[in-house]
């Protein structure tokens, strides 16, 4: 089966500092991938350019068979990836429910709305997936950030994506909401949906994935599944330091 | 001959002033992030001062102008944390809000001044000739003064420990905070250089042009299409911009004719904007 | 789901046009009470101010980039349809759509080079062309009328009453289509390009298309406005493609609530009629504006509106946050 995600050579320095050193990775429908790495390891770097946020200063994204590297992140969209923000920016003085209306105006949405289907209730199906139904009047900036989590995936996956890729949705929540984010996840993984995770936490992710790749400085150190990458030395010593005898 | 010397020369008086007046304006961007619309006002403020503590109280120039150059760096100061402060998140609002400022003092002026030109005695009298070309001590002394401060600031911005402290924030705000540096703090002082260099041009233009209250907007403008042109947040492209800017105009004003120099910026920006946004050395706006 | 068909179903609009309704029996029965020429003449421009307001509100309010040189589509308008008048003979009906396409085509042009820049660069632009377009009509006397301007166009309607009535029935037609058009998903985007241009490209929208749009139809009314003051007045001048026109329609939509319609129109009401009762103040008319707006951004940004509605949720007890 054809990938539906290839990344060739992507590459990105800002000014002197090496930002991301010939990155490639493969993925097909499905999977659910896992990308680690310390902080400033260059792991939002890689999102920001398949997404189009950034242009890479080499290499190549190809997306379903088809070159992405040049086009704009609104159109890349369109085309079926859509992603989460690390630091959660959603659209604080509109509703919940305003929130996943709209990406429900996007082309592709329009495209996949069935006739007769209300904008509304489609985007409330959305929220009720991730348990923010209730929520749907409230003002954006009066949520929790768990929930605010919660509500940025609702809002990504409004556009009905083929590869849905999360930026640290784990980062700064508490046990519980760790869970109920977990529990979303696996439900997404078990519907088939692909998806690509770039986390800093290991336990949560770990117990997610399937596929693994490790980030140091700019570089991909490993890949595998996660019993393969915690026994690597590299891996290790990036997270943890030498080991002292 | 003769036209090239004036080119020449003329060209380099005002570039070193549009760099005055510019490289505050961009340092303001580069760290704060922020356009502020009052930076023609500080410049009003300085010639204004320099009219009432030279011409109306008859204090020497020196006093005078440290006087004129300190109370605009404070009114900077307050103007920075009392009307920018509040809205930093929202560019909008500090877009009006520094634009309402200007006009407000601009009616300020008329209150207090009248619409009439004030005008200031030279700080030094007399011309110089070079090569048929009369150009006055205060023209020359103008341009001087400009570079002088535009080193000096250069070399604060390198060198000084709090020069380092802004780049750092310029460069990456969250980062700044993490080694101990207070944003806030920066800000302030960045504000304050700010509205110090362009009251010293106002100053040292007071007696070349005369005050009057509508004299904040071309300054403004002009330090808008420098600060374009050389990229926002660079100031070697202020300095580089600026004087590209003097040379073009002085050039179109004595070869072609006097009524369109004032256009040359602004075709200037356009151009910018449509071919290379970024500018000559920007960087990219946050 | 009754609740949601209510605030998004086709219910909604009929709710809140009620307020317009009100406005609207306002503007056509107001002559029966007020008869005095004078007093008509200053309705008629709160009724261009309101256009003018609410048509830079559109892209301002709703999409948080600053348009500083509104002035450029209302004289370039306002001249484009007295020359069209004086040189061809094409009277108002002619004139009023043309300058409104003209304007909109300078929109589309000026929008398409800079909307889809970040920062400051469109505000910068927008400010250079009124600036230019201003210059251009000074140096250019011969044509433009200099400082004088242009006599001798033909009128809008013969009266001060039919000029009301006109503008008071353009002014009610272009709330309405922006009120439907800001509850519209169109509105919902352009205020979700406003609140978070990033997360709205990265929704799946083209937001640079959307505000080149919103750019569009802002120049459209505004021009449309401006050739019909020139018809109004029988005079188009240079004050009509001035800076502090542009700054004027600006404080107004600002001080009145920018991102809402009602917001603009308050604010532009409020002003005119200030201005008026204010012309004996002369000199110290804009100290008092500058210093209203810069209370107004410290101490309410969102502007009287804001200030009006907070009161009223106070008053009836429900919580404000």
């Amino acid at each position: 089966m054809d990938p539906i995600l290839e990344i060739k050579g992507l590459s990105k320095a800002f000014g002197g500092l090496k930002a991301l050193i010939d990155f490639a990775l493969t993925v097909h429908q499905g999977e659910l991938i896992g990308i680690i790495g310390p902080n400033g390891a260059g792991k939002t770097t890689i999102f920001n350019m398949i997404t189009g946020f950034i242009q890479p200063d080499s290499g190549d994204v190809w997306f379903k068979g088809e070159k992405i590297t040049q086009l704009k992140p609104f159109q890349i969209v369109n085309l079926g990836m859509s992603r989460t923000f690390q630091l959660v920016d959603l659209f604080r003085e509109m509703t919940v429910l305003e929130n996943v209306m709209v990406p429900c105006f996007s082309h592709r949405a329009k495209n996949h709305r069935h006739r007769g289907k209300k904008p509304w209730s489609v985007a409330m199906e959305f929220l009720n997936q991730m348990g923010l139904g209730h929520r749907h009047n409230e003002l954006t900036k009066n949520l929790a950030f768990g929930e605010l989590r919660l509500l940025d995936i609702a809002r990504a996956m409004a556009t009905e994506p083929d590869i849905l890729l999360l930026d640290e949705p784990f980062s700064g929540l508490d046990v519980e909401d760790a869970a109920v984010l977990s529990a979303a996840i696996r439900r997404m993984h078990e519907k088939g949906q692909t998806m690509i995770i770039i986390e800093h936490r290991l336990r949560d992710l770990l117990r997610l994935v399937e596929r693994v790749v490790a980030i140091v400085f700019g570089e991909k150190i490993a890949e595998g599944t996660p019993e393969e990458i915690l026994k690597e030395e590299k891996v290790v010593i990036a997270y943890f330091g030498e080991r002292r005898e | 001959m003769t036209t090239l010397i004036n080119i020449l020369v003329l060209g380099a008086i005002w570039g070193a002033l549009y760099t005055l007046i510019a490289v505050g304006f961009t340092l303001i961007f580069g760290v704060a992030g922020i356009i502020n619309l009052s930076h023609g006002t500080f410049y009003m403020l300085g010639a204004y001062l320099a009219y009432t503590f030279m011409t109306l109280y008859k204090i020497n120039v020196p006093m005078s102008a440290l006087m004129a150059v300190g109370v605009t760096a404070l009114v900077g100061i307050l103007i920075d944390r009392f009307g920018i402060r509040p809205m930093r998140e929202r560019h909008v609002y500090v877009l009006i809000i520094t634009l309402a400022l200007a006009f407000f003092f601009q009616e300020l002026m008329y209150a207090f001044y009248g619409p009439h030109g004030k005008a200031v005695k030279s700080f030094v009298s007399g011309e110089m000739i070079l090569a048929n070309v009369h150009v006055t001590y205060q023209k020359v002394l103008t341009f001087f003064a400009s570079g002088a401060l535009v080193t000096l600031l250069w070399f604060f911005i390198k060198k000084t420990k709090t020069g380092k402290s802004t780049s750092a924030v310029a460069q990456n705000r969250d980062a700044a905070i993490l080694v101990g540096i207070r944003p806030e703090r920066v800000y302030l002082i960045t504000a304050g250089i700010s509205a110090a260099l362009a009251s010293v041009a106002g100053v040292f233009i007071a007696p070349i042009l005369e005050a009057v209250p509508t004299m904040w907007v071309f300054p403004l403008f002009k330090a808008f299409a420098v600060v374009i042109i050389g990229g926002l947040g660079s100031i070697e492209g202020a300095i580089i911009a600026g004087m590209l800017l003097g040379y073009s105009e002085t050039t179109v004003s004595v070869l072609i004719s006097a009524n369109y120099p004032d256009m040359v910026y602004l075709v200037a920006i356009i151009l910018v904007l449509v071919l290379r946004p970024r500018g000559l050395m920007g960087k990219r706006a946050h | 789901m009754a609740n949601l068909e209510d605030l998004y179903g086709p219910r909604v609009y009929y709710k809140r046009l009620f307020g317009l309704l009100i406005l609207s029996v306002s503007v056509l029965l107001a002559p029966i009470v007020v008869r005095d020429p004078y007093y008509l003449e200053l309705l008629f421009l709160c009724h261009y101010y309101v256009i003018l307001a609410c048509s830079w509100d559109l892209l301002t309010g709703f999409t948080g980039n600053v348009n500083f040189g509104h002035a450029f589509f209302i004289g370039g308008a306002g001249f484009a349809g007295a020359l069209l008048n004086l040189h061809v003979g094409w009277g108002p009906w002619l004139t009023l759509p043309i300058g409104g396409l003209v304007a909109a085509l300078c929109g589309l042009l000026v929008g398409s080079f800079t909307l889809r820049l970040r920062g400051p660069y469109f505000a910068a632009v927008t400010f250079c062309f009124a600036t230019l377009l201003y210059k251009w009509i000074m140096i250019r006397y011969e044509i433009f009328g200099g400082e004088e301007g242009l006599p001798g166009i033909d009128w809008l309607m013969e009266t001060a009453l039919g000029n009301y009535y006109f503008s008071g029935i353009l002014m009610l037609a272009v709330i309405s289509f922006l009120y439907l058009l800001s509850k519209s998903s169109f509105g919902l985007i352009l205020r979700s390009i406003g609140e978070n241009e990033i997360a709205s490209e990265g929704s799946g929208i083209n937001t640079t298309f959307y505000k080149i749009v919103a750019f569009m139809i802002s120049a459209f009314m505004a021009g449309v406005a401006g050739a019909m003051y020139g018809h109004a007045q029988m005079h188009v001048g240079p004050e009509m493609a001035h800076d502090s026109l542009s700054a004027l329609v600006l404080i107004m939509a600002v001080v009145g609530g920018m991102g809402s319609i009602i917001g603009p129109i308050m604010g532009a009401y409020l002003l005119t009629l200030v201005n008026e009762s204010l012309r004996f103040m002369g000199e110290f008319r804009l100290l008092i504006y500058s210093s209203a707006v810069v209370a107004v951004i410290l101490f309410a940004p969102k502007g009287l509106l804001d200030i009006i509605t907070r009161g009223l949720r106070r008053v009836a007890g429900q919580e404000t946050t």
